[in-house]
C-alpha cells in the first residue's frame, strides 16, 4: 500500500488551501536559511527583521501599504483583463504613461505654467481622469488590434510596454528635463502631493484610490449586469455572442478599464512617493501585479491583503539587508522561490495521505 | 566619412551581425517552445545561467567547447524544471517564466559572489574570428558575413537545421500540431506534453547555449546584469519573426543592426534621439504581430494555453 | 609622485571647515556608516572601489559600516529613509543617481549626514548634505591628452560613454578636448552608448570606433566598459589599438593592450568623509573639490604606473607636464569644452 494516494481531482478546500501554500512557504524558507547562514547571517534574525519591520513596526507598517498601493492597482487591471478573457501584460508601459500624463499636469501647475490656477480641490480628479484615460487609450490599442485584427495581446502588450517606457525616457531626456540637469522632471509642486495620511508614516492617500477601485471592481464583476457580459465573454465567447452580447466592444472595455487601472498606479506613485518623473520608476512593478493578482486567486477583495503581504515583503527585504546584512540578491531568490513554490504546491492537492498504509507499515514492522 | 562609404557600411553591419548572434541562437530555441504552445519568458534567464556556467568552466578548464557543453547542460537543466512547471503543473506560463528570470539572477549573484568576488582572474579563452578562404575577400559582405566567429556561423547552420526540423519532419509536425490544436493533436496519438517538454526543453538548451556563446564569443567575462534584456529581445525575434526559423534570422539581424547604427550614427554628428532608433524594432514587431497587414495569423493557436487531457 | 592615502587624507581635512551641522555620535557609540549603490559590490570598478572603504571602516572598532545593493530608481527614496529611521549617521549615496533622492530625504533628518558623489546642483542645498567634484572633466582631458600622446597613427582616439547625462556627455567633450589641443590634427571621437550595464554593446562601440580609425580607446562606461576593453583585446593585432582603463586597474583584463588606467581614490573618498563625521568636521551644503591628481591614481599592474611598451617614455613625460598642470587649475578644462561647443 502507498502512502501517497493520487486523487481524480484536486482537493480544493480552503483549509487544503492554506496547508499546501503555508508548506510552500516553509520549503522556500527553509531554502533560503542555508544561504543565510553560508553568508554568516542568523536565518531567525533575518526572518524577524522580514516579518517585524512592515507588521510589526507603524513606520515598516506605512512603507508595506506605499508599495501594496500599484500593486493594489495593477493586480486588479489584471483581474478585469483576465476575467474577460483578455490576458493583458502591458502594465509597466501603463504605470509609466500614467506617471508620466499625472506628473505633466502636477508640473503645469507650477506658478507661471498654463494651469496655475487649478485648485487642488479640482487638481486629482483632474489628475485621475488624465492619468486613467492615457492609460485606457494605450491599453485600448492592444484591445483594438485583438478585437478587430485578431492580433495576439500576450505578444502585443508584452512589446508596447518597451515603446512606453522608451517614450517616457524621451520626455524626461528632453521635452520634460529640468534644465541643465538629469535626465528627470522639476520636483512636482508640494500641493500636487498625495497627502500623507497615516501621521508617523509615509503612507498617503493613494491607498485610498487603490481601496475604491477594489470595491469598484468588486461591484462591477460581482453586481452589475455589465460584469456579467465581460466575464461571459471571456468564458465563452461564441456562447455571449449567441446571447446577444458585443464580444469586441467587451473586451475593448476591459483593456480600458485594465489599462486606466494600471496608470492610476503610476499616478499613486508619482504623486504619492517619488513626487518627479524619471526613467526607470516602475521597477518591474506591473508584471508584480500580475503575480499579485495570480496569488490571490483573481478575486478584487483577496488582492488586498495580498498585495500588502507581498508589499510588506519588499519592505522587510530591505530592513533584512539593513539589520542581518543579507545581499539583496539571497532576496531575489526567497521571493521568487515562495512564488513557484506556491504555485507548484497546487500538486500536493491531487495527492491525499494514505494513514492506513502508515498504520500498516507500523504493524508489520511490529510483527 | 559619409553613411554609404565601405568602410562606415563593414563597422556597422560587422557589429549588428554580432549583436544579433547570440540572440538569434536564443531565438532559434524559443521558435520550437512557442511552436508548441509553450510561451517561455524564461529564456532571460537561463541566458544569464548558461553565461554564468560557461564563464565557471572556462576559468576553470580553460578549454574552449568544454564550456559552451556546460552553458547547453545548465540551460537543458533549468528548461527542465520550467517543463515541469509548465507543463505538469499547469502553471501561468508567463507568470512562472517570470518569477524563474528573479530567481536566475539571484543565483546568478550570489554564486558569482561566493566564487568570484574578489578573485579577478584575468582573460578567459574566447573564440576568434574565422575567415572563410575566398569568400571573405568579398567586399563588404566578406568581412561582415564571413570573418565572424564559430559560434556564429554554428547559429546559422542552426538555422537550416531548425527549419528543416520544424517542417520536414514527423517530430515537426507533431510539434506543431501540440502548439497548434492540441486536442486534436492528442486524438491523433501524439503526446502533447511530451512534445511541450520537448520544446521547452530545446529552448532552454539554446538559450543556455546562447549565454555560453555571448561569454565565450563576444565578451569573454561575466557580470550579473551582462545579459541584459537580451532574452526579452530573443522573444521579439521570434514574434517579429512569425515563427519560422528564417525569418527569426532576419529579424535578428535587423534588431542587431537598428542597435549598432545607433553606435555608428553618432560618430557621423547626426543626432538622432537614441530612444526612436531603439523603439523601431519593438513598433514594427506589434504591427507584424497585429494582424492588420492582414495575412494569416501564424500564431500558434494554443501558445501559452495550458492543455490538461479530459478526464 | 605617489600619492599615499596621508595626503590624501590631510588635503581632504582641510577642506573641511566650517559650522558643524550634523550631530556627532554619542560617546562610546561607533559611528553608523551605510554606503547606497545602484550596482554591486563586485563590480570590479565604480561600486567595488568605494566598497573597499567600507571594509576598511569595519576594519576600525569606530565604525559600523554596511552598504545597499542593486537599488533600483524606484526604491532609493524609501531605502535612504530606511537608513535614515535606522539612525545612521553617514548615508553616501553612490551616484548621480541619489541626487535628488537624498535631497529630498536630507531636511526631514537634519542631525545626520548625507553624501553624494555627484555635482552639486545649482540650488542652495541642506546643510547636512555634501557633494563631491571628482575632477571627471580634469581627469577626461588628460585621458585625450594621453590616447593622443600614445596613438601611433595620429588619426583618431575615441572615447565610450555609458548612460546619456549631462556628465558622460561632457566627460566625452574634454575628452576631445584634450586629445585635439594636445596633438594638432588629431580626431577626437566619442560614443555614448546609453548604458552602463550593457558589455556586449560596449564592445561594439569599441569596434565602430576602431572601424573608424580610432587607435587608443578609453571609457568610462563601467561594465559596459569591460565590454569595449574586449572589443580591442579582440581586434586585429595589425592594428596595434590600444586601451585605457577607467575607475579601477584594469590592465589584468587585457594585459598587451591596456596603456594605463584611470583608478578612482574612491576607498579614500568614503573612510575620510567617515572620518569627518566620526570628528564633527562634516561640513555640508557644500561641494568638495579634491584636485584631479588626488582623486584619479594611474595604475598598470605590476608595470607601476603605465605600460612601457604600449607608452614612450617621452609622450608619459609630456603627459606628466600636463597632468600637473591640471592639478594646479592652470588648464581651463570648461573653456578648452566651451569652446568645442561652439
Amino acid at each position: 500500500m502507498r502512502l501517497l494516494v493520487r486523487r481524480l481531482t484536486p482537493n480544493n478546500s480552503p483549509a487544503a488551501i492554506a496547508t499546501t501554500m503555508l508548506a510552500a512557504i516553509l520549503a522556500a524558507m527553509a531554502i533560503a536559511s542555508l544561504l543565510f547562514l553560508d553568508f554568516g547571517a542568523n536565518p531567525l534574525s533575518a526572518y524577524y527583521a522580514l516579518f517585524h519591520e512592515p507588521f510589526g513596526t507603524l513606520r515598516g507598517f506605512g512603507y508595506a501599504v506605499v508599495k501594496a498601493t500599484p500593486l493594489t492597482l495593477i493586480a486588479l487591471g489584471t483581474i478585469v483583463a483576465c476575467r474577460s478573457g483578455f490576458t493583458y501584460l502591458g502594465f509597466e508601459g501603463c504605470f509609466t504613461l500614467g506617471a508620466a500624463a499625472s506628473a505633466w499636469l502636477a508640473l503645469a501647475t507650477a506658478p507661471g505654467q498654463w494651469a496655475a490656477s487649478l485648485s487642488p480641490l479640482l487638481f486629482f480628479p483632474a489628475a485621475v481622469l488624465i492619468s486613467f484615460t492615457v492609460g485606457a487609450l494605450w491599453s485600448g490599442l492592444t484591445g483594438i488590434l485583438r478585437a478587430r485584427f485578431g492580433g495576439n495581446e500576450v505578444l502585443i502588450s508584452l512589446m508596447s510596454n518597451y515603446v512606453a517606457i522608451l517614450i517616457v525616457k524621451y520626455l524626461v531626456a528632453g521635452p520634460m528635463r529640468a534644465p541643465g540637469s538629469l535626465p528627470e522632471t522639476d520636483q512636482l509642486p508640494h500641493a500636487t502631493w498625495l497627502a500623507f495620511i497615516i501621521p508617523g508614516t509615509r503612507g498617503h492617500a493613494g491607498v485610498l484610490i487603490a481601496l475604491a477601485a477594489a470595491f469598484l471592481v468588486w461591484m462591477l464583476l460581482r453586481k452589475l449586469p455589465l460584469g456579467f457580459e465581460l466575464i461571459v465573454s471571456g468564458l465563452n465567447p461564441a456562447a455571449a455572442r449567441y446571447a446577444g452580447i458585443d464580444v469586441a466592444r467587451r473586451t475593448l472595455l476591459a483593456a480600458a478599464l485594465s489599462g486606466g487601472l494600471g496608470a492610476l498606479a503610476g499616478l499613486t506613485e508619482i504623486l504619492g512617493v517619488q513626487h518627479r518623473l524619471m526613467d526607470g520608476i516602475s521597477g518591474g512593478v506591473g508584471f508584480t501585479g500580475v503575480i499579485v493578482a495570480l496569488l490571490a486567486e483573481m478575486n478584487p477583495i483577496a488582492v488586498l491583503p495580498t498585495a500588502l503581504i507581498y508589499g510588506g515583503m519588499t519592505v522587510g527585504a530591505d530592513a533584512m539587508q539593513r539589520r542581518a546584512g543579507i545581499p539583496s540578491s539571497i532576496t531575489f531568490i526567497l521571493q521568487s522561490l515562495i512564488v513557484l513554490f506556491v504555485l507548484a504546491s497546487s500538486m500536493l492537492r491531487y495527492y491525499r495521505f494514505n494513514f492506513a498504509a502508515l498504520r500498516s507499515k507500523k504493524e508489520a514492522m511490529q510483527a | 566619412m559619409s553613411v554609404f562609404s565601405q568602410a562606415f557600411l563593414v563597422t556597422w553591419l560587422t557589429a549588428g551581425i554580432r549583436l544579433g548572434g547570440p540572440v538569434l541562437l536564443a531565438a532559434l530555441g524559443e521558435t520550437f517552445a512557442e511552436r508548441s504552445g509553450i510561451l517561455n519568458l524564461g529564456i532571460e534567464g537561463i541566458l544569464l545561467l548558461g553565461a554564468l556556467a560557461s564563464y565557471l568552466t572556462s576559468i576553470h578548464t580553460g578549454s574552449l567547447w568544454l564550456p559552451l557543453f556546460a552553458a547547453m547542460l545548465t540551460g537543458f537543466a533549468a528548461a527542465l524544471f520550467l517543463a515541469w512547471m509548465y507543463v505538469t503543473v499547469r502553471a501561468s506560463q508567463v507568470v512562472v517564466g517570470l518569477v524563474f528570470n528573479v530567481l536566475a539572477l539571484g543565483i546568478a549573484a550570489t554564486v558569482y559572489r561566493r566564487t568570484l568576488a574578489h578573485a579577478s582572474p584575468g582573460p578567459i579563452a574566447m573564440f576568434q574570428a574565422v575567415h572563410i578562404p575566398w569568400v571573405s575577400d568579398l567586399p563588404i559582405v566578406g568581412p561582415t558575413l564571413f570573418s565572424q566567429t564559430l559560434p556564429l556561423y554554428l547559429t546559422l547552420v542552426l538555422v537550416v537545421v531548425a527549419h528543416f526540423a520544424l517542417f520536414h519532419t514527423r517530430f515537426g509536425l507533431g510539434l506543431r500540431a501540440a502548439g497548434e490544436n492540441p486536442r486534436a493533436a492528442d486524438a491523433a496519438g501524439i503526446s502533447v506534453p511530451r512534445m511541450r517538454y520537448l520544446g521547452t526543453l530545446i529552448s532552454g538548451a539554446a538559450a543556455g547555449l546562447a549565454g555560453g556563446y555571448l561569454v565565450l564569443a563576444q565578451i569573454g567575462l561575466f557580470r550579473d546584469s551582462i545579459v541584459a534584456g537580451q532574452g526579452f529581445i530573443a522573444l521579439g525575434i521570434v514574434i517579429f519573426g512569425r515563427w519560422s526559423p528564417w525569418k527569426a534570422a532576419l529579424a535578428a539581424m535587423v534588431f542587431g543592426t537598428c542597435d549598432a547604427l545607433q553606435l555608428s550614427l553618432q560618430l557621423l554628428g547626426t543626432h538622432l534621439p537614441e530612444e526612436l532608433l531603439l523603439s523601431i524594432p519593438y513598433v514594427v514587431t506589434i504591427l507584424a504581430i497585429s494582424g492588420i497587414f492582414g495575412g494569416r495569423d501564424v500564431r500558434p493557436a494554443a501558445l501559452a494555453v495550458p492543455y490538461a487531457k479530459e478526464a | 609622485m605617489r600619492i599615499s592615502r596621508r595626503s590624501f587624507l590631510n588635503s581632504a581635512s582641510t577642506l573641511a571647515l566650517g559650522g558643524l551641522i550634523p550631530r556627532a555620535p554619542a560617546q562610546g557609540r561607533p559611528t553608523k556608516v551605510v554606503l547606497l549603490l545602484t550596482g554591486v559590490i563586485n563590480d570590479g570598478g565604480w561600486g567595488q572601489l568605494a566598497y573597499e572603504g567600507i571594509e576598511r571602516l569595519r576594519a576600525d572598532p569606530r565604525f559600523y559600516a554596511t552598504y545597499a545593493e542593486d537599488i533600483t530608481l524606484a526604491q532609493v527614496q524609501q531605502v535612504a529613509r530606511g537608513y535614515s529611521d535606522d539612525g545612521f549617521d553617514l548615508i553616501l549615496g553612490h551616484g548621480f543617481e541619489f541626487s535628488s533622492a537624498l535631497l529630498d530625504v536630507a531636511p526631514d533628518y537634519p542631525h545626520q549626514a548625507y553624501f553624494v558623489t555627484s555635482f552639486i546642483p545649482n540650488h542652495p542645498v541642506p546643510r547636512n548634505v555634501m557633494f563631491v567634484n571628482m575632477g571627471y572633466f580634469d581627469a577626461a582631458y588628460a585621458a585625450g591628452a594621453l590616447a593622443a600622446l600614445i596613438s601611433n597613427k595620429r588619426q583618431a582616439v575615441g572615447f565610450v560613454g555609458g548612460a546619456d547625462d549631462p556628465n558622460q556627455q561632457r566627460m566625452k567633450l574634454a575628452f576631445i578636448a584634450g586629445a585635439q589641443r594636445t596633438v594638432p590634427g588629431i580626431r577626437g571621437l566619442g560614443i555614448i552608448t546609453g548604458d552602463y550595464d550593457n558589455a556586449a554593446k560596449g564592445r561594439e562601440a569599441a569596434s565602430t570606433l576602431i572601424g573608424t580609425g580610432c587607435d587608443v580607446i578609453w571609457h568610462a562606461a563601467d561594465v559596459t566598459g569591460l565590454g569595449v576593453i574586449q572589443g580591442v583585446a579582440q581586434s586585429a593585432s595589425s592594428a596595434h589599438v590600444k586601451v585605457m582603463g577607467c575607475y579601477s586597474d584594469q590592465t589584468s583584463l587585457a594585459p598587451n593592450h591596456m596603456a594605463t588606467s584611470f583608478e578612482m581614490n574612491l576607498a579614500g573618498m568614503v573612510t575620510t568623509t567617515a572620518d569627518a563625521v566620526a570628528n564633527r568636521t562634516f561640513t555640508g551644503g557644500t561641494e568638495w573639490h579634491p584636485t584631479v591628481d588626488k582623486m584619479w591614481l594611474l595604475r598598470a599592474g605590476s608595470h607601476g604606473k603605465y605600460n612601457p611598451s604600449l607608452v614612450s617614455a617621452q609622450a608619459w613625460s609630456t603627459f606628466q607636464q600636463l597632468w600637473s598642470s591640471l592639478a594646479q587649475g592652470k588648464i581651463d578644462v570648461s573653456a578648452a569644452v566651451a569652446a568645442l561647443q561652439q
